[in-house]
């Protein structure tokens, strides 16, 4: 079978500040990783590869600052990587978003299983991976925890709020894995080598994909950012505790005092 | 352009035969958006069986009226069936917005929705506003939560996912009258997948909780003793994240961007650094106490009391003192 892991680059959201006077995303300095969720998504996909001999191919639409994150994904043990970029992807939406990655899916050729992430750290959405799975006419199994192949059928375990659900299906089907499902394994060294030596990741653009401006990027969003703010967390009292363990209980005891219900 | 599109749907969300708290908070937020733009509040169930009484409740909950959708393949949530039926009714009755809550089942068939119908989408909303002409303004959480991102859709219906936990639930007006009818959507598809297994536990509520003790990966080799502490002070016991996906405690505990939003008295988190998907689901407590070993943990600058030092030692002090008291 082929997998597809759809993997996007997120900032690590600790880092991430608004510029109080431009009201843009100061993106100087922050560190990027692989969106924590996608990494257990390759994961997913990596141990059905390992049991099953299916191959793995990652996509992300990105700028080209993502190509050492693809790479790393190979390295993790991925077959193959695809970078979708182009200036007219810039400013996407989910539904933009969605829709590229499905036509580059459908570029790509014949697929079983697309896995994507529960949900990006930095949008958060969640909504991409219902909308490729619209936009490909398949099913989809979202908020995925286990995943396996059983007689060339997929089975999933589809965790919900306070329930979960066992969901068999025929492939070609879409999941989205939860975050912290799994575990996810470090890159091999040799692998890492090779791909820094050798493996030529592919890139695509509009053109390859076949698709207009309307239908991507911020032309092609159907809702757009108005402004951003910072929450305004409240502002904490910051006192500290100090003392023996002994006084410190003490003091944390007369500050919970009236709250203690037996 | 939003001329021919009237009115705020709400997509009421079931489970048997229930209407989930979520969905009766998003009719909350719909009356009071609708006490500014005048519009029309339809919910709008999907099931089969036993959905009229269902239609009562959410009138009584804020709802003018309620269109049911009633099928076999419908008793059950599954994407494909419920998203053709409400993506029909969609483009067959116009509504200016329609807005679902953003649990599990509600990004998923949301997401779906707004490919089939090349619609904008906001997602997770915590803050809503209304134009005088009905344009919404929808605030989206990113990056865990530290920034809100005014979004607007372009296209009618507006559609936007509201996060649980942030609006409060309105209160029942058995007085309120309206309509409760059924509406075609002619033969709807089969789901595709199959369910071969559903199944349904009990969890406990903290997301009302008057007092809280939180435990992270800090003290994960002893969870037991904070679930302890909680116990001997009466507050309910939370968690961070990374707890429930290893199963040191249940999945329904944990507080963040992703978990339950709580708003809490009193807070005493323990062994947490304060990721920003943690704090965003905390940030409504009244007071904060926090112990981290480490002097520069981020959780200490969000609290209101902060101790720097070992929670595996201070705990047991703790339940000392207090079963001495
Ligand atoms: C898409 C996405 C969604 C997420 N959603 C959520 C969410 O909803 N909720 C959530 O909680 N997280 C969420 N996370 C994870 C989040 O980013 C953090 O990883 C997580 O909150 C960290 O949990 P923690 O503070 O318990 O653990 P850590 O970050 O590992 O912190 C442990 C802390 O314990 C301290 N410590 C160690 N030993 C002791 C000791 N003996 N005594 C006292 N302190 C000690 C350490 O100094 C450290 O600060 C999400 C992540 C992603 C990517
Ligand atoms: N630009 C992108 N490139 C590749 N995959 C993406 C992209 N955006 C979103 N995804 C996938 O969709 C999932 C959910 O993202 P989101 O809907 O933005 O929260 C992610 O975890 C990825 O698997």
């Amino acid at each position: 079978m082929h997998i597809i892991v759809c993997m996007k680059v997120t900032p690590k959201p600790e880092q991430v500040k608004l510029d109080p006077v431009t009201k843009t995303i100061i993106r100087e300095g922050v560190e990027n990783e692989i969106n924590p969720a996608d990494k257990n998504a390759l994961e997913a996909a990596l141990q059905l590869k390992e049991k099953h001999n299916c191959k793995v191919t990652v996509i992300g639409m990105g700028p080209p600052i993502w190509e050492s994150f693809m790479k790393l994904a190979v390295a993790m043990g991925a077959d193959d990587a695809v970078l979708i970029s182009d200036k007219a992807f810039a400013g996407a939406d989910t539904l933009a978003t969605s829709r590229t990655l499905a036509e580059a899916i459908k570029k790509i050729g014949e697929y079983h299983i697309i896995l994507c992430g529960e949900e990006s750290s930095d949008a958060g959405t969640g909504h991409v991976p219902p909308s490729i799975a619209e936009f490909l006419n398949i099913p989809q199994i979202t908020f995925v925890s286990n995943v396996e192949i059983v007689d060339g059928k997929i089975r999933a375990k589809r965790v919900l709020e306070g329930a979960y659900e066992i969901i068999e299906c025929e492939p070609p089907v879409l999941l989205s894995i939860e975050y912290g499902s799994n575990t996810p394994r470090f890159p091999d060294f040799r692998r890492k080598r090779w791909v820094d030596k050798e493996f030529k990741l592919k890139i695509l653009n509009i053109k390859d994909l076949e698709l207009r401006e309307e239908e991507v990027g911020l032309k092609g969003s159907r809702s757009i950012v108005e402004e951003l703010r910072e929450m305004s967390l409240k502002e904490r009292a910051r006192q500290k505790i100090s003392g023996t363990e002994e006084e410190i209980a003490s003091q944390i005891l007369e500050i919970i005092r009236p709250y203690i219900k037996k | 352009m939003s001329g021919e599109f009237k009115g705020i749907w709400v997509y009421l969300e079931r489970r048997g035969d229930q209407i989930i708290d979520p969905s009766i908070e998003v009719l909350g937020k719909a009356r009071e958006l609708a006490e500014k733009s005048r519009d029309e509040i339809v919910g709008i169930i999907l099931g089969y069986r036993g959905l009229d009484k269902l239609g009562e409740v959410a009138i009584q909950y804020g709802s003018d009226k309620v269109y049911i959708i009633e099928d076999p393949v419908l008793e059950e949530y599954s994407t494909i069936p419920y998203a053709e039926a409400i993506s029909r009714a969609l483009t067959k009755y116009k509504p200016n917005i329609i807005l679902y809550p953003a649990t599990r089942n509600g990004r998923d068939l949301a997401g779906r929705i707004s490919a089939k119908l090349n619609l904008g989408l906001s997602a997770n909303t915590v803050w809503l506003d209304i134009s005088s002409d009905g344009v919404l303004l929808a605030g989206v959480p990113g990056f865990g939560g530290a920034i809100m991102a005014v979004t607007k859709c372009l296209t009618r219906p507006q559609m936007a996912t509201v996060r649980p936990g942030v609006f409060p639930k309105p209160q029942l007006d058995p007085s309120r009258r309206g309509s409760v009818e059924r509406i075609d959507v002619g033969k709807i598809p089969e789901p595709k997948i199959r369910v071969v297994e559903r199944t349904f536990y009990e969890v406990e509520d903290i997301s009302k909780a008057e007092a809280i003790v939180v435990a992270g990966v800090g003290l994960r080799d002893n969870v037991e003793i904070v679930k302890k502490l909680a116990e001997e002070l009466g507050w309910k016991f939370g968690a961070t994240r990374p707890l429930s996906d290893e199963g040191l405690v249940p999945r329904d505990i944990f507080i963040g961007a992703t978990g339950k939003v709580v708003k809490p008295k009193i807070a005493l988190i323990i062994g947490v650094s304060g990721a920003a998907h943690f704090i965003s689901g905390i940030t409504g407590a009244e007071k904060i106490i926090s112990i981290n070993i480490d002097p520069e943990a981020p959780i200490h600058s969000y609290s209101d009391y902060s101790v720097t030092g070992d929670g595996y030692k201070i705990v047991p002090k703790l339940l000392e003192k207090i079963r001495g008291e």
